[in-house]
């Protein structure tokens, strides 16, 4: 199998984070380089990142070498992803609100420019992983 | 007091498993040829992991020392030590958006 792969690295760990909403027009834009591609091919949009997460931090559990500090944070964004409440999320996800979210938390960041390129749908599939402070989604069109 | 040089020996024993063995077997040897002020090498070398995050030390390369449980640290040992230190909100303080 050969399939050509496209990595785009976004920081969601170290400060200066880059705002949603620029992650957010860097999705659009990728969809938009999708849909002008000359040839008629099916493409994959792969994302991966927690939503609450601490990694090696003084927020992670007890004998552990990461943690969930913000389960609540987390909800609120599978609730918004279920909902295709993009515009909210948006506005909710700050620098600030992400990195309370654990030190990791700013890999919500590459679900946002994920949701940039998709378009306001609800997911197909979404499976909570709260307790890990992540989810698994998959949203398909033709 | 150059605490880069804490984190790339963090960063290198994930990724050179010679230098990894040699931290075991003899630490401060190990330690001696690197930049380390002398604190910073004592801090390594005593597993004081929630002392080197307050200096700056970056927890995510700092929790390499309990995955290969070096300088006596074990996941509980680091977790009790980092849970006590700092308020919670990372060694890089928030600086805003780009």
């Amino acid at each position: 199998m050969n399939i050509p792969i496209v990595p785009i690295f976004i920081n969601g760990l170290s400060p200066p984070l880059p705002a949603a909403r620029r992650c957010f027009a860097l999705g659009e834009m990728v969809r938009r380089a999708i849909e002008n591609w000359p040839k008629d091919t099916r493409v994959a949009i792969v994302a991966s990142g927690s939503f609450s997460l601490e990694i090696g931090g003084p927020r992670i559990s007890h004998g552990k070498r990461s943690g969930v500090p913000d389960p609540d944070w987390a909800s609120n964004v599978l609730t918004r992803l279920k909902r295709a409440e993009v515009n909210e999320l948006l506005n909710e996800a700050t620098s600030d609100r992400l990195m309370k979210a654990g030190n990791i938390g700013g890999e919500l960041l590459n679900w946002i420019a994920m949701l940039g390129a998709i378009g306001p749908r609800r997911p197909r599939f979404i499976e909570p992983q709260i307790d890990h402070g992540h989810a698994y989604a998959v949203w398909r069109w033709d | 007091m150059t605490i880069y040089a804490v984190n790339k020996v963090c960063y290198r024993i994930l990724h050179e498993p010679s230098f990894r063995s040699d931290l075991a077997n003899d630490p401060l040897k190990t330690l001696s040829t690197e930049p380390l002020s002398e604190i910073e090498r004592e801090l390594l070398v005593n597993g004081e992991v929630g002392k080197l995050y307050e200096l700056g030390a970056h927890p995510f390369l700092l929790s390499h020392l309990s995955r290969f449980e070096l300088f006596g640290l074990t996941d509980l040992v680091y977790s009790e030590r980092i849970r006590a230190a700092g308020s919670g909100d990372g060694a890089a303080q928030l600086d805003g958006s780009a």
